[in-house]
């Protein structure tokens, strides 16, 4: 299985850039999420690599090939759309067969792939219907079905399960992590959605506003060690801390943030621009946080504070703490017992703390 | 305490799986009765009477003598036949050709239209504001041995001698589809209009040229526009009188111009009445074989299998 591989493409549409200098090399056969918030350009991005738009620099490769310039119908990759375009003239069945129709393949060996498909996306009863007699999950298997029938080497997939609700497009996403399995086909899958992207992927690249692509990395580098605060935010909810680096020791940091917290945070390495008094941002995902009403031993960073409010969320709860120096903070707790010693109520004064490993330091 | 009441059955969200069929049984059938009884009366009950008095003799003081097929003997021949097949032809080139002309009219104004897509669609309907008859003579203008389109091929040297456009099947068959055009394009615009364009994309994708994407995709989707504005063209013209009788002179004879010279001349009504029937009973198998074609060529077109 061939795969893509982007260089420095770029587009611009009415005088503002949609993709700006995008370069990325996809593994082959892997399963990649392209996630980014909505209107940075990853669906115009997916859509230059399917060949409906037309990029203005850069080049495409597919393998060894420059298809930048090839037609749509030349690419062997399919596109599985968001709101999934199956043909309404078209039975179920005749609706998957399209591509080897087009191909001019012998009818028995149609029959055949045809009927092996309907069976192991399960729609075989319903292979004489019509697309307006399918419910919206039939309707997005027989899309994806379609699609994969002729064999491409990438499957491109534009938030296939935006308008499934939310129970369907869970038993969705693991049928497709599935389905990426058994194929070994290249999947890119372009979402908005953090979870999603960090459910499905192998890989996930993160798209900025602007075009930009700000991080390239398995779902776990992406969350824990995000580039940029961009990324920290977007992927995930974080406490960013911007300040100037006050100390550097060894393996650690001091950071003073703007509100004057003082925060010690674990280096590994030392980049460049880490120097005393350069400014930096520091971020802290509120499960990495303790919360309790009483001060706990043996953290490297301790703040007080009060809660401001609760959200209570069945599995766990989010509190917002407003800190003596003024910052606000999200704090996330597992709720792992059915009665709590010591409750924690709004207005109540606690003590929140967190490891300095648990940091990361980001240039600002 | 208030306590809040709320309605059952209110919105959409409880509405019936199937809104359409729920519909149509609980809309009250009075509704289309009005107009059921006055089609019944001015439309039924005439043809029904037509289809009696085609094979009924007549006294002199207008009552029935006797059933018979004296009226059909008098037109079961041969020259009576080709005025029907003539006028079948007529409706058929026209509905083809007004179909070759509004699509690319339609497209262009669905697809291509932008934010001047109302005006131009208006540009469509704006003819229908003044006299037809107008037009026709106009038209006359346009066509005669000094007008405008011999001026035009005589200053552009095309021609040398100034050709007879009127009263030729020519001017017959331009009057026919200026006139008819309309009625072609507005279905195949409204189709186009709700027509989704990603389906294009889709097809293109799974590996179809433009071309493919069109026969398979673009024409079987509109087909059902197709069909209406075939039929809306096609029926109409075939009875047309109007404009094979002033454009082609008396050098066309068309089932309109039989049936006028039947009923207007001196006892033979009831042979004009039984000429419409039988030319209405052609016309009938003709559309119903047309009707049948048109879902023959679109599995044609899909590469139809089953």
């Amino acid at each position: 299985m061939r795969s893509i591989t982007l260089d420095r493409v770029s587009m611009t549409k009415r005088g503002s850039k949609i993709l700006n200098e995008v370069s990325l090399k996809l593994p082959s056969s892997k399963f990649v999420a392209l996630l980014g918030p909505s209107g940075c350009g990853k669906t115009t991005l997916l859509r230059a690599i399917a060949g409906f738009e037309t990029i203005d620099s850069g080049r495409i490769f597919l393998g060894e090939n420059d298809i930048s310039h090839l037609p749509v119908h030349q690419r062997s990759m399919n596109y599985v759309f968001q709101d999934y375009a199956l043909f309404p003239h078209l039975t179920v069945e005749q609706n998957i067969a399209y591509s080897l129709k087009i191909q001019r393949r012998p009818k028995m060996e149609i029959e055949q792939r045809v009927k092996k498909l309907l069976k192991s996306f399960d729609i075989e009863p319903l292979y004489h219907r019509y697309p307006e007699e399918l419910s919206g999950g039939q309707q997005q298997r027989v899309a994806i079905a379609r699609a994969i029938i002729a064999e491409p080497h990438v499957l491109l997939l534009d938030e296939p399960l935006a308008a499934l609700d939310f129970k369907l497009s869970e038993r969705m996403l693991i049928e497709l992590i599935d389905l990426q399995d058994l194929l070994q086909m290249t999947f890119l899958y372009v979402t908005h959605d953090q979870l999603e992207a960090l459910t499905v992927a192998d890989l996930v690249i993160v798209m900025g506003a602007g075009g930009t692509i700000e991080q390239i990395g398995t779902p776990k580098e992406v969350y824990e060690f995000p580039k940029n605060a961009f990324v920290a935010n977007f992927v995930g909810s974080t406490n960013l801390f911007e300040g100037t680096i006050e100390e550097i020791f060894d393996k650690e940091v001091v950071l003073k943030s703007t509100s004057n917290e003082l925060m010690n945070i674990s280096v590994a390495d030392k980049p460049v621009w880490l120097q005393k008094n350069n400014t930096a941002v520091a971020s802290i995902r509120p499960e990495k946080i303790d919360i309790s009403k009483k001060p706990l031993a043996n953290f490297s960073n301790n703040f007080k504070g009060i809660v401001t409010s609760i959200v209570y969320e069945g599995m766990s709860t989010k509190y917002y703490v407003r800190l003596d120096t003024g910052r606000k903070i999200i704090v996330f707790e597992q709720n792992e017992h059915h009665f709590i010693r010591d409750e924690i109520n709004y207005d109540d004064e606690v003590y929140i703390s967190w490891q300095k490993e648990n940091v990361v330091l980001m240039e600002r | 305490m208030e306590t809040i009441l709320l309605p059952e059955n209110t919105s959409a969200y409880n509405r019936p799986k199937n809104f359409k069929r729920h519909l149509k049984k609980e809309a009250p059938f009075g509704v289309g009765s009005g107009a059921l009884v006055w089609q019944f009366l001015f439309f039924y009950a005439p043809l029904v009477l037509m289809l009696i008095s085609s094979f009924s003799r007549f006294h002199i003081d207008g009552t029935f003598e006797s059933f018979t097929f004296a009226h059909f003997k008098q037109i079961l021949k041969i020259d009576y036949f080709l005025v029907i097949f003539e006028s079948l032809k007529l409706g058929f080139t026209t509905a083809c050709s007004t179909l070759l002309l509004g699509f690319p009219l339609a497209y262009t104004i669905a697809l291509k239209g932008g934010r001047f897509k109302s005006f131009l669609l208006f540009l469509v309907i704006i003819p229908f504001w003044t006299n037809f008859l107008l037009h026709i003579y106009a038209w006359f203008f346009v066509l005669e041995k000094g007008g405008f389109l011999n001026q035009v091929l005589l200053w552009t040297n095309l021609i040398q001698e100034p050709i007879h456009f009127l009263n030729t099947s020519f001017a017959v068959h331009l009057m026919m589809v200026y006139y008819y055009l309309p009625f072609m394009t507005l279905p195949i615009y409204s189709s186009l209009e709700k027509f989704d364009p990603t389906l294009i994309e889709a097809s293109m994708d799974l590996g179809a040229t433009k071309f493919q994407t069109f026969r398979r995709v673009v024409l079987p989707v509109l087909m059902p526009a197709i069909r209406t504005g075939f039929f809306l063209v096609f029926i109409p013209a075939f009875g047309e009188f109007v404009i094979p009788e002033l454009m082609g002179g008396d050098k066309f004879m068309y089932v309109g111009s039989v049936v006028s010279q039947f009923i207007m001349g001196e006892k033979t009504a009831p042979i004009g009445i039984a000429f419409t029937v039988l030319s209405g009973g052609i016309l009938l198998a003709a559309s119903f074989l047309l009707y049948k074609g048109t879902f023959a060529l679109n599995r044609w077109l899909t590469g139809g299998h089953r």
